[in-house]
This record gives C-alpha cells, sequence and structure tokens, in this order.
C-alpha cells in the first residue's frame, strides 16, 4: 500500500499547481474505460449480424455466424470490468433495488414555472 | 453440646437479620444505579432532530502546526499515507505579482518546509479544509444506493454496510474531501467525530487545535459558540458558485481560496 502511494506522488512530481490530497488517486481508471470498449465490441458485431440477416447483405455470410456468437458471448463479458471495479462486487445488485427519491425529477421540476 | 446449640441459633439468627438487611443493602448500592440510570436517561435525551451541526474555521488564528489532521488519522483510523485525509491543512503563498502557490504536504502533519526563492511573499496564510456537510450535498444526489446521506443533525455520512464503493460520490465532491477507504473498500470522509459529537463532546481537530482556529458549534443556536464567530466575522463559504450551501464557514479567506 505503501508503494502504491508512492507511485502515484511519483506519478505527480511533475504536475505544477496544486490538488487536493484525496485527488491524487485516480478513479475510474481503465476498468471503467474497458466497459464501453466491450459494449462497442456486442454492438459492432450484432450490427454486422443483422446486416446479413435484415438486410441481405450476402457478402457478409461467411461471418454472420462468428459476429452473432462473439456478440452473445462479448454481452456476458462487458459488466465484469464496472463488477471488479466496485469495491464491494457482492452489493452491486442493491443498486437496482434501491429506490432514488424523487432525486432525479425534482430537479426536472425545479426548472418547470409555478413548482 | 449445649454450647453448639447456641451457636446454630445464633447463626439462624444471623442469617435471618441478614435477610432483613437485605433491603437496607439494596440501598448501598442505590446510588451507584441511580447515576446510571440518569446517565441512561441522558443518552434518550439525545434528538438528532434537535441539532444542526455545522463548524467555523477563523484562518487568521491558524498556525498551519497540523494537529488537527494528526488527530483526525488517529482518531478515525484514517490510512497513514499522504493520500487520504479526512481533513488537512493548506498553505497559500501569494507572491508580490498575484501568483498564489498552495502546497499541502502530508496535508500539514509534519509541518511546512520553508518557503524558497527570492520571490517576494507579499501574504501567506494557512486554510484547514475539511468535508463541508453541505445542506445541498453533491454526494448524496449521486450515491446509487442510498449509502450516503443526511443525518438528522445535519451530518454527511457514509453508511459502510451499504456503500459499493463505486467512488461517484468521491468524483462528485467539489471539495476533494472523501476518499476509497483501501482496507475498507467503501468511501470515507469527515463525519464532525460523529461518535463524539453525540456524546457532547467536540470533534477531535477542535478539541486539539491550539488556536482555536476551529469553532465547532449548531447552526441558529444563540448560545452556541458558533452564533457568535458568525456575528462577529465576515464569513464565506468555499465555491458558493456551486449552491452546494456549506455549513463550514470560513472566516478571514481571501478569493483566491478554492
Amino acid at each position: 500500500m505503501e508503494s502504491i502511494a508512492a507511485n502515484l506522488l511519483q506519478g505527480f512530481h511533475e504536475v505544477t499547481g496544486y490538488m487536493y490530497p484525496n485527488e491524487y488517486e485516480l478513479h475510474w481508471g481503465l476498468l471503467i474505460v474497458l466497459y464501453p470498449y466491450l459494449t462497442g465490441l456486442v454492438a459492432g458485431a450484432f450490427i454486422l449480424a443483422s446486416l446479413e440477416r435484415v438486410f441481405n447483405v450476402k457478402a457478409l455470410k461467411p461471418v454472420y455466424r462468428l459476429s452473432l456468437l462473439s456478440a452473445l458471448a462479448f454481452l456476458f463479458v462487458a459488466p465484469l470490468p464496472l463488477l471488479a471495479h466496485l469495491g464491494h462486487p457482492e452489493r452491486a445488485f442493491e443498486m437496482f433495488l434501491t429506490p432514488i427519491p424523487n432525486r432525479r425529477w425534482r430537479c426536472s421540476a425545479s426548472f418547470t414555472p409555478g413548482t | 453440646m449445649n454450647q453448639k446449640e447456641s451457636q446454630a441459633v445464633n447463626r439462624r439468627e444471623f442469617i435471618f437479620a441478614c435477610k432483613r438487611a437485605l433491603p437496607l443493602a439494596g440501598l448501598l448500592f442505590f446510588p451507584l444505579s441511580a447515576t446510571d440510570l440518569i446517565l441512561a436517561q441522558e443518552n434518550e435525551k439525545y434528538n438528532p432532530t434537535e441539532h444542526n451541526y455545522a463548524m467555523g474555521i477563523d484562518t487568521h488564528k491558524c498556525i498551519g502546526c497540523g494537529r488537527c489532521a494528526d488527530a483526525c488519522k488517529k482518531e478515525n483510523n484514517v490510512p497513514l499515507e499522504p493520500i487520504f485525509f479526512r481533513t488537512w491543512v493548506e498553505r497559500y503563498i501569494i507572491a508580490g505579482n498575484g501568483e498564489v502557490s498552495v502546497d499541502s504536504p502530508n496535508g500539514g502533519i509534519d509541518g511546512f518546509p520553508e518557503i524558497k526563492g527570492d520571490k517576494e511573499a507579499l501574504r501567506t496564510f494557512f486554510v484547514p479544509k475539511l468535508c463541508n456537510h453541505c445542506a445541498n450535498p453533491p454526494c448524496v444526489q449521486v450515491c446509487p444506493v442510498g449509502a450516503t446521506f443526511i443525518s438528522r443533525d445535519g451530518v454527511v455520512l457514509v453508511d459502510e454496510k451499504y456503500c459499493v464503493g463505486c467512488r461517484y460520490c468521491i468524483q462528485a465532491c467539489p471539495y476533494g474531501a472523501r476518499y476509497l477507504h483501501p482496507e475498507k473498500k467503501v468511501a470515507d470522509k469527515c463525519t464532525f467525530c460523529y461518535h463524539r459529537i453525540v456524546k457532547g463532546l467536540l470533534p477531535a481537530c477542535v478539541e486539539v487545535c491550539p488556536t482555536r482556529t476551529r469553532i465547532f458549534g449548531e447552526v441558529g443556536v444563540r448560545s452556541s459558540p458558533l452564533s457568535r464567530f458568525v456575528r462577529f466575522n465576515d464569513i464565506t463559504v468555499l465555491k458558493p458558485s456551486l449552491n452546494t450551501s456549506p455549513k463550514v464557514y470560513y472566516a478571514g479567506t481571501d478569493g483566491e481560496v478554492r
């Protein structure tokens, strides 16, 4: 842990100016970047497959199976980096169970006149 | 035989006497139990809705000794690495040409190095920083599981048992007051030493401050030391443009302070 802190601070040695001590650590790193990359892969492969089946692009016939299967395979892998990034992945499902009380629509309501 | 009999009677009499004296013995322990009772009642009497905690910081008085940051780390078991702080002290050096430089080596715990170079320093001052316990906190708005919340006594807290460690709140905080606890893997922040203030004690940083830079009290209570501080000083808050309504009030901070 001491070495992690040392590495982090060393990385910022050349940075001039001030930042809050708690913000030296980069919080949304590679794992978060990996997620849109994987979802992009899924979407791309699926579009490729749909070109053959829906739009009858005969040239893509040989890659139809491969693209559809890779879309399916990566679909299950895509959320894993997000889970791995969490401090407590075992509590991740709580996000779907937690009602966020009024917050989003209260924000929008505050902009509408008369409320 | 006769003697023995009388002895046995005596013993029985003694036991009966003890039995009769039992309520009296209870009286002997009564004072202790009474204080326990009063203490228990005092604990029950703590009503969070009656409080609205806040802090005042008089930057004129801060000498940058860093004892507050040190005490905070010890009181709250904050990791010792220099990138995890619940509170820290910043030094502002404003040069003659208006150039501002800020530093906070190890949060000010080990003191500050001498100002080097021949640049003329126009003003220098220290600014202790901590969670502002905003009345309109961005960190609470973004939490996807509702683990961070405003308590009824106006303190922004994190529930360690609910936090998923997604770090959204750390990104959202404009004051850099939060960090991810490396062992617990949950977001961690200043709690105004909640375990202390509910007992009527002061937060650790306020307790150790040798110059009374930090003033702890309640909003809107006339007898609170904070009211006096707010009455007799020009008060600013940090980043007021963000509309977070902070409850850490600064006196004597320059416009350069971010």
